[in-house]
């Protein structure tokens, strides 16, 4: 019988596993980041420092390109704790930071615009799976431009270095992991909340930005002009980096906290983000 | 038929204030009609039987499943149709629908192949690749129906289905709602405020008045037994006809103008009084069934005690 003259029918075929389910919103999500040209572009620029540090380890450890290039091998740049820490937080904190800003309020603010919660949330499927369906587009985007490809390099400088270097810098592949993980669930929260609150994407882009800036400038204000070392702690990309020192070994001058403040900054800024999204994201809201 | 849904002291506070108030009852029927004046708490009910808001006294249960304990898996069961304008944008219409198939537990090719049936089944076949801000309201409606059944649920709830339609479009959905009803595959809940809509496609009905049940009827029931009720319009010498009536055991009252209303007793026919005016040489010029059951129901509800208690 053809498509058209169907009438009204049930259904008899199996279902896949509740937990599973959120994977089909975040596989719709990915589908509609990559759909704006744009977009893909920018995706692969930020490969870019990944590819630059991958031909800097090539490089180092190939004598014929040394010669070609005319550099003495005493010259040639260390590759260590510092060098990954630098790149990776220029990839997380610049471009992942950059990614974040246009990829996650694009996946929440037009569902609230356009009142598509309802839609969602009088199936089988609830908040909690509605947010991590949206997150792991987020995370899973901001992986493959930052731990993925770093540990690759990692294994890549571990390969021609040997054994020596692999053993002296065992913390660099936990750092690299945890460190990334870190930000990414930090940045992917903050940039799932801001648009749960304005329901504009263009708006929660520019909350984010002035927000996450504005703060980190009234610490800097505090902590510089009237002494108080806590406003280093508004400064989320700040805190990161203390987190990320300790992880790398690698010290920082200023600006620098104790650990514990760092983890509470971080720590809190996820659960004030979580915290929006779980009541900006219903069915309906009641108005009071 | 077993029960759809069954109110048990059910109770739902809001922002502090009373909206649902102690409901109770059972709903059956194959299509169930909610109606109630605005802001009688028909939309609430709904929200509260899927789980959007919380009850604060009382239960209910949906296909034998308590809305406290079961929420999710009663939204397995279920296909809403929201009132308000609500889609996803940037996504075409099959896409969409596909999705809320797949959130539902269909897999990707079975969500696929039941997209496609369900945008043809509303009609919207040749539209189903269009973005859906693109499409009228009319369409919109119709894709929110396809997505509230494309994943074959056992209860369709609808809330205002043909809210800011046109004649036409209102005649189609209306069309679409009864055929889903006949298939009898799927259990309807149709909230509206139109009686008309209610009156077409529902066969049992709950008033709701200010948070209370204000009335709950099966109306099958209520159309059997309009149809012993008969205005009739004669011409000539109704007397004897009356008379002749009376002898058969049916129960009439004059209008004046030979204008009569009669309740046919049982055993008797509408050929029956045919028969009986050729005998007594009357005409009957006009002959109807009393139509305006619900809406008798409806305005004796809201006119029973202000609190809307029965």
């Amino acid at each position: 019988m053809a498509v058209y003259e169907r009438a009204y029918r049930g259904y008899a075929g199996g279902y896949t596993r509740e937990a599973t389910r959120f994977f089909a919103l975040a596989r719709y999500g990915v589908q509609r980041v990559f759909a704006a040209r744009l977009f893909v572009a920018f995706y692969a620029a930020c490969f870019l420092p990944a590819v630059v540090l991958g031909t800097l380890i090539y490089g180092s450890h190939n004598a014929k390109v040394l010669a070609f290039l005319r550099v003495d091998p005493g010259d040639v740049v260390l590759i260590n704790s510092p060098m990954f820490m630098g790149f990776l937080a220029f990839e997380g904190k610049f471009l992942g930071f950059l990614l974040a800003l246009i990829v996650g309020p694009a996946l929440i603010a037009p569902d609230l615009a356009n009142n598509a919660l309802p839609l969602y949330l009088s199936r089988p499927f609830n908040r909690t799976e509605y947010i991590a369906g949206k997150l792991a587009v987020l995370i899973g985007l901001l992986s493959t431009i930052t731990w993925v490809p770093y540990l690759l390099l990692y294994a890549l400088q571990a390969y021609f270095a040997g054994w020596e270097w692999t053993k002296d810098n065992l913390n660099i592949p936990g750092a690299i992991f945890v460190g990334s993980w870190i930000w990414i669930l930090c940045i992917s929260t903050i940039a799932l909340a801001a648009p749960a609150l304005l329901k504009s994407k263009l708006w929660s882009r520019v909350f984010m930005f002035v927000v996450l800036f504005a703060l980190a400038a009234f610490g800097a204000v505090l902590a510089e002009g009237l002494g108080l070392g806590l406003g280093h702690n508004l400064n989320v990309f700040q805190m990161n980096l203390v987190v990320w020192s300790e992880m790398f070994d690698v010290p920082i001058g200023e600006g620098s906290r104790p650990l514990w403040s760092a983890w509470a900054t971080l720590i809190g800024a996820c659960a004030i983000s979580l915290g929006i999204l779980y009541r900006k994201v219903r069915a309906y809201e009641v108005v009071r | 038929m077993e029960s759809v849904v069954e109110l048990d002291g059910l109770g739902v506070r809001l922002a502090g204030r009373p909206i649902l108030k102690d409901l109770r009852g059972a709903l059956s029927g194959r299509s169930i009609g909610l109606l109630g004046p605005n802001g009688a708490g028909k939309t609430t009910l709904l929200h509260t039987l899927l789980g959007f808001h919380a009850a604060s006294e009382g239960t209910a249960r949906v296909l034998g499943r308590d809305i406290r304990s079961d929420s999710k898996a009663i939204r397995g069961m279920v296909g809403y149709m929201p009132e308000n304008e609500s889609f996803i944008p940037g996504i075409s219409a099959v896409r969409f629908v596909r999705l809320m198939a797949e959130l539902s537990g269909l897999p990707r090719s079975a969500a696929m192949e039941r997209a496609h049936e369900a945008l043809f089944y509303v009609g919207l076949g040749e539209a189903r690749y269009r973005n859906m801000e693109t499409f009228s309201l009319g369409m919109k409606q119709r894709v929110k129906l396809a997505q509230a059944l494309v994943h074959a649920p056992k209860l369709i709830v609808l809330d205002e289905p043909t809210n800011g339609l046109d004649p036409p479009a209102r005649q189609k959905m209306i069309k679409l709602i009864k055929e889903i009803a006949a298939s009898g595959e799927v259990r309807l809940i149709l909230s509206s405020h139109l009686l008309r809509d209610v009156e077409e496609c529902c066969d049992a009905a709950l008033v709701l008045k200010q948070g209370r049940i204000a009335a709950n009827c099966d109306l099958e029931q209520e159309r059997r037994a309009n149809r012993k009720f008969l205005e009739l319009e004669t011409h000539g010498d109704s007397g004897s006809f009356v008379e002749a009536l009376g002898r058969l055991g049916c129960e009439w009252a004059s209008q004046g103008n030979g204008k009569l209303k009669m309740v046919l007793t049982n055993g008797v026919e509408i050929r029956d009084l045919y028969r009986l005016a050729a005998e007594q040489s009357v005409q009957i010029r006009r002959l109807d069934y009393k139509r305006d059951s619900l809406q008798d129901i409806f305005l004796k509800a809201m006119e029973d005690k202000t609190d809307g208690r029965l």
